[in-house]
């Protein structure tokens, strides 16, 4: 079977500065995937290569077998939906207006009924929970309901692979686990969803398969259980960090060390 | 409150399109001489070939069709012009504070133009001088968009400062033109910095008129991929936005449009930037409203402020550019305080 999106020798430079290189992964229908790794792993520039925004300068990101970046712009945003990490926007357009764009690429010629595209909009807008702001002005939101608001966006452009750049960094507890909630349905209903996520737990906890990123390599790739280990955390993170079963479930519980006082004898 | 947002860009259009209506009006019939607004129909009715059967005298209808006409047809066409280029130029930039003469396209149009005339182009007939400040405004419009922006966006200050230099650089050329002009074609400094309708005959209309119609037409089809653009570079990519080819063609059609509305009448400060405020005060930030909505409100103020220029210290005639700057300096300087209290500094 044609892995959904794949990565085959992967590579990106810009200014002499190699970014990311050599990273081969396959992302298979329906999987959920996080790409973990310590700041400047090259996260957010593996994302930016699966989403067509980058030109890869090695190797080829394909989307359902094409080279990402031989997709006409729309039918590419018909395919795949992206979260950025911020939206900034200037103008004072309501939480509802924003998640509406998300609808943009489907318009046109034979845009469906105005009642199918209100309840697509609300349903994008009740998963990422911000009905209750829905006519608010978007630039007036806290970072977190933004996050959420963008969210929605996502979710409204109905496609069937979701490129999330860090969903969950401003978010608190329970935005957290709704959201890879929601992530982790959505894939089970057969959307391929790739994730940045920071939270090695949350990444424990609801990913399919965790690619582990350091220094522009991807260092290892697989269940949770295969990749969060002990001994590859703290190598990866220059760290101390111990791995234990959850106690509520099947999933590993990964606990660093405190930098002080205990690991500074 | 779903339902007031659906209906308040309509009843905006609505009574924006009362308010030109009403302008033409006024400017046509207020004057040394004052005609009656059923003459003014009259007159624009019987040159569409009705005969409303009202009757105008000869030195009446002579003033209306040679003087008033004209000149309030130009300043509904520079008006709606300014206005919808700076509406679109704010989405481009992702900047409420871009304004067509703060950030120096319009200074480059001027340079167009003069440069134009004191080189005696005069190739492309009655399109030589919009072409000319077309192809200034061209210029500058991408040197400032090339310089302000940094990863996708601009920031207000770098915009501003970026725009004060064009426009000092821009500014010193057509004073070295004018003051290097001995053709006698040419007007004043005051002409080309504050702007005037002063100049207006139906010759003049008709050079400008074609090049601002395309801009105004034209960047309204654009409102829906513009409102994307304004969410952010990235995002409007990713839902389907040829971005690059998109910005290029609005970037076409504001220095067109700015370009043939300096050409004939100067450059007339501060329109692009209040009236598209105003609109989206009204009606909110959707360029599917803000975009013709400014247009019509556009073309009405200037028609206005015109009525003003002419009469406020009559016989003598004011600048129209001391008219609009006065609105709009105050009006700019309360933005950008507020603009600074939203985002905790010159974000």
């Amino acid at each position: 079977m044609t892995p959904v999106l794949e990565a085959e020798g992967l590579g990106y430079a810009v200014d002499g500065s190699t970014l990311l290189q050599d990273v081969d992964l396959e992302v298979q229908r329906g999987e959920l995937v996080a790409i973990a790794g310590p700041n400047g792993a090259g996260k957010s520039t593996l994302l930016r290569l699966l989403a067509g925004d980058l030109a890869p300068t090695a190797g080829e990101a394909r989307l359902e077998g094409r080279p990402c970046r031989s997709y006409a712009p729309r039918d590419l945003a018909r395919l795949r939906a992206v979260l950025p990490q911020q939206t900034v926007l200037q103008f004072a357009f309501t939480a509802e207006e924003v998640v509406e764009f998300g609808r943009a690429p489907h318009r046109g010629r034979f845009s469906g009924s105005i009642a199918r595209e209100r309840s697509v909009i609300r349903a994008a807008m009740k998963e990422a929970d911000v009905l209750t702001f829905a006519a608010r002005s978007f630039p007036t939101l806290s970072a977190g309901e933004q996050s959420r608001v963008s969210l929605a966006r996502v979710l409204a452009q109905e496609t069937p692979v979701l490129l999330l750049d860090e969903p969950t960094a401003a978010l608190d507890i329970r935005h957290q686990e709704h959201v890879m909630g929601v992530a982790r349905r959505l894939s089970r209903e057969g959307r391929t969803i790739v994730a940045v996520v920071h939270d090695l737990n949350l990444a424990a906890r609801y990913a399919d398969s965790v690619a582990l990123l350091c220094g522009g390599s991807l260092v290892a790739s697989g269940s949770p259980w295969d990749v969060l280990t002990g001994g590859t955390l703290t190598d990866v993170f220059d760290h101390p960090v111990q791995v234990v079963p959850h106690p509520g479930g099947d999933r590993p519980l990964v606990l660093a060390e405190p930098a002080w006082p205990s690991s500074s004898p | 409150m779903r339902a007031l947002r659906l209906v308040r860009g309509p009843l905006l259009l609505g009574g924006l399109v009362v308010a030109v209506v009403a302008s033409v009006l006024l400017g046509a019939g207020i004057g040394a001489v004052d005609i009656p607004a059923r003459q003014v129909i009259a007159v624009i009715a019987g040159k569409l070939g009705l005969d409303l059967g009202i009757t105008v005298s000869p030195e009446n209808e002579a003033i209306l069709w040679a003087i008033r006409l004209p000149r309030v047809a130009l300043g509904l066409l520079v008006g709606a012009g300014l206005a919808v280029a700076g509406a679109t130029l704010q989405g481009i930039f992702r900047n409420p504070l871009a304004d067509p003469g703060l950030i120096g396209v319009s200074s480059g149009a001027s340079l167009g133009a003069v440069g134009a005339i004191v080189l005696g182009l005069s190739g492309l007939g009655a399109a030589t001088l919009p072409v000319a400040a077309f192809a200034g405004a061209l210029v500058a419009t991408f040197a400032v968009y090339a310089l302000a922006r940094f990863e996708g966006r601009t920031e207000v200050v770098t915009l501003l400062l970026t725009g004060l230099a064009v426009n000092a650089i821009a500014g010193a050329g057509i004073g070295y033109l004018v003051f290097q002009a001995t053709d006698s074609e040419i007007r004043d400094a005051v002409f080309w910095t504050l702007g005037s309708l002063g100049g207006a005959t139906w010759t003049v209309v008709l050079s400008a008129a074609p090049f601002v119609l395309l801009g105004v037409f034209l960047m309204p089809a654009f409102a829906r991929e513009l409102n994307l653009l304004i969410l952010g570079e990235r995002e409007a990519a990713h839902l389907g936005v040829a971005t690059e080819r998109l910005r290029v063609v609005l970037i076409a059609l504001v220095a067109l449009t700015t370009g043939a509305a300096v050409a004939v009448a100067g450059t007339i400060g501060f329109i692009g930037l209040i009236v598209p405020h105003l609109v989206r005060l009204a009606a909110g930030p959707d360029n599917r409203i803000v975009l013709p909505a400014s247009a019509l409100a556009g073309a009405a103020l200037l028609v206005f402020a015109d009525l003003l220029a002419r009469t406020a210290a009559a016989p003598a005639e004011l600048p129209i550019g001391v008219i609009t700057s006065l609105i709009g300096g105050p009006f700019f300087l309360w933005l950008l305080h507020r603009t600074r209290r939203a985002h905790g500094g010159w974000g």
